[in-house]
C-alpha cells in the first residue's frame, strides 16, 4: 500500500513540485490549498503524513497544527517554512512543542524532502 | 476693562516679557524692525540695538528657501497675513527652523500701519517629526524586506525541486519532463515579477511611454487578462465601442501589464481563486468634479476595469488602499506594494487608479488613461 500524505500548501507551484517528487517517489498525494481546507480532509480520511505550510490565509499552517493535536490526531507532521531568517518562529515553537514533527527550511532540496519524509513515516 | 488694559502698560509689559517672540515692522520704507521683545533676542541671539531699524531678512542665510522669502515678500506687498516655516539663522550662525506668523496691522479707517510677527523655533518638533517619519520609513522598509523575501522563497522552492529532478532527467519520462520544466519556467517568471514590483517601486516610473491606438491595445489587453486568471475562474468582457476611433492613450505597455497584473492577481485572491473576473473596456467622459476627485484632467478617458465577485474591501480599508505597504494578506504574501506600485504609475501617464467597492459582493478597479487623438478625429474634435 502507497503511503498516503496530505500536503497544505496554498502555492501552487510549491504543490505542483512536491506533488512530482512525491508521486515520483512512489507516495501517493492529496492536496489542500488552506488550513481549512486541511482540517477538513484530515477529518474525512486517514493519512500517514501531513505536510503543511505554515504562512497561509485564514487557517494557517500553526492553527492546523494546534487544532489537530488538540482533536488527539497524532499524524506525523512537517512543517515547512519559509520565514525571513530560514526556518519561522512560529515553525519552531511547533516542533519545540513537540505539536509538530519536523519543520524543513525553505527553499529546501529534493533530498532533504525525500529524507524528512522517509525518516517520518518509518 | 478692556479699554483699561489697552490704556495701561499691562498690554506692552505682556508682550516684551511673552516667552514667545514677537516684532514689528515698518510697513512701508524697507519693512525694517521697529520694535523686537526680549523672547526675540533670545530666539535669535541679536541685541535689541542690533535688530531694529533692520529688516528681518538679515535673519536668512545660504539654507533659506528662496520661494518662501518669494511668498512673505509677496503677502506683505498685498497685505495678507501669512503663515509659513522657514530657515533662519541665529547670530551665531546656527539654523533654526523658524514658524512665522505675519499679520497686518490696520488702522480704525483700515490704513495699513504696522506688520505684527510672531514667530516659534520648530526645530526640534520638526527634528521629532523626521526622526519619527524615518522610523517608520525603516520599519515598513523591514516588513517589505521580510515579505518580499519570504515571497522569493516561495517561487525559488519550486525551482530548487525541478532543478533537482532535472539532474535525473534520464529517469524521467519526456512528459515528467516537460511539466518540471514549466513548473520551473514559471515560478522564475513569479520571482521576476516580485523583484520587477520591488524595482518599480525604487525607481521613478513614467519614462519610456509609447502612444498606442487603443483599438489595438484592446486585443492585446483581453489575451494578456484571459492568461493570468485560473482555470476555475469565468473570464468576462463589458466592453462598448469607442465613441470615434483613431484614439491613443500614452503608455507603457509593459508596465500597463504589469498594473493589470497585479489588479487580476488582487481579483482572484479575494475570490479565493473562483467566481467571475470581467474586464470592462470602455469610454468615459470625466466631467470636473470627478476630475478633482481623482486628480485628472477632465475630458475622455480609456477606463480600463477589473471587476471580481469576491469579497470586497471593508470600508475601514478605503483610506489606505494604495498607500505603500498597505495588505490584507497575511504576513509573507504579497509585499503590500502592488496597489501603491499600479496607482503611482498610472499617475505618471495623468491617469488615475480608482475602485468601488460593495463587501461580500465584489471589487472594480478602474485604470483612468486620458485618451488623446491619432488623427484629428480626436476627442477634441467630437465634443
Amino acid at each position: 500500500m502507497a503511503k498516503k500524505i496530505l500536503l497544505i500548501e496554498d502555492m501552487k507551484g510549491i504543490r505542483d513540485s512536491l506533488e512530482m517528487i512525491l508521486s515520483t517517489g512512489g507516495y501517493q498525494l492529496d492536496f489542500a490549498a488552506n488550513g481549512a481546507d486541511g482540517l477538513r480532509k484530515v477529518g474525512s480520511s486517514a493519512y500517514d503524513l501531513i505536510v503543511t505550510d505554515i504562512l497561509m490565509p485564514e487557517v494557517d499552517g500553526t492553527e492546523v497544527i494546534i487544532a489537530l493535536r488538540a482533536a488527539g490526531n497524532r499524524t506525523p507532521i512537517l512543517a515547512i517554512s519559509g520565514g525571513g531568517a530560514g526556518v519561522s518562529a512560529d515553525a519552531a515553537l511547533m516542533v519545540a512543542k513537540q505539536k509538530a514533527s519536523a519543520v524543513l527550511a525553505k527553499p529546501f532540496s529534493k533530498s532533504e524532502l525525500l529524507d524528512a519524509v522517509r525518516a517520518l513515516l518509518s | 476693562m478692556i479699554d483699561d488694559v489697552l490704556t495701561n502698560d499691562v498690554l506692552i509689559q505682556s508682550i516684551e516679557h511673552s516667552n514667545v517672540a514677537h516684532s514689528i515692522s515698518r510697513i512701508d520704507g524697507d519693512g525694517e524692525l521697529t520694535y523686537v521683545n526680549r523672547a526675540f533676542t533670545a530666539a535669535t541671539g541679536y541685541t535689541r540695538a542690533e535688530a531694529i531699524g533692520r529688516n528681518c531678512r538679515f535673519l536668512q542665510g545660504p539654507g533659506t528657501d528662496p520661494g518662501a522669502v518669494q511668498a512673505i515678500r509677496t503677502s506683505l506687498a498685498d497685505f495678507k497675513p501669512i503663515e509659513i516655516q522657514i530657515l533662519n539663522y541665529k547670530k551665531d550662525g546656527s539654523p533654526f527652523l523658524n514658524h512665522l506668523r505675519m499679520t497686518p496691522v490696520f488702522d480704525p479707517g483700515g490704513k495699513p500701519i504696522a506688520y505684527v510677527g510672531v514667530q516659534s523655533d520648530v526645530t526640534r518638533l520638526h527634528e521629532d517629526q523626521r526622526l519619527e517619519q524615518e522610523r517608520r520609513n525603516m520599519e515598513a522598509l523591514g516588513r517589505m524586506a521580510g515579505n518580499v523575501s519570504h515571497e522569493i522563497k516561495n517561487a525559488l522552492q519550486p525551482v530548487k525541486l525541478m532543478a533537482d529532478m532535472l539532474k535525473d532527467w534520464k529517469s524521467l519520462s519526456e512528459e515528467q519532463r516537460a511539466k518540471c520544466i514549466g513548473i520551473l519556467c514559471q515560478n522564475v517568471e513569479i520571482a521576476d515579477g516580485i523583484v520587477r514590483d520591488v524595482l518599480t517601486y525604487a525607481r521613478k516610473p513614467g519614462a519610456d511611454v509609447e502612444t498606442i491606438a487603443v483599438e489595438d491595445l484592446k486585443p492585446e489587453v483581453v489575451r494578456f487578462v484571459r492568461h493570468q486568471i485560473p482555470e476555475n475562474v469565468a473570464f468576462e468582457i463589458d466592453d462598448a465601442p469607442m465613441p470615434a476611433r483613431a484614439w491613443s492613450v500614452h503608455v507603457r505597455r509593459t508596465h500597463l501589464f504589469q498594473v493589470l497584473m497585479n489588479l487580476v492577481n488582487n481579483a482572484v485572491y479575494a475570490m479565493e481563486g473562483k467566481g467571475t473576473l470581467t474586464l470592462r473596456w470602455r469610454h468615459e467622459a470625466v466631467g470636473p468634479a470627478q476630475a478633482q476627485k481623482l486628480a485628472l484632467k477632465s475630458g475622455h478617458h480609456l477606463v480600463v476595469g477589473i471587476r471580481d465577485t469576491g469579497c470586497g474591501i471593508d470600508p475601514k480599508y478605503a483610506g489606505e488602499v494604495f498607500g505603500p505597504f498597505f495588505s490584507t494578506k497575511p504576513p509573507g504574501e504579497g509585499t503590500g506594494l502592488g496597489l501603491s506600485v499600479s496607482a503611482q504609475i498610472v499617475k505618471a501617464w495623468n491617469g488615475a487608479l480608482d475602485f468601488v467597492s460593495t463587501p461580500q459582493t465584489g471589487t472594480t478597479f478602474s485604470v483612468y488613461l486620458p485618451i488623446d487623438s491619432l488623427a484629428g478625429d480626436g476627442p477634441d474634435a467630437k465634443t
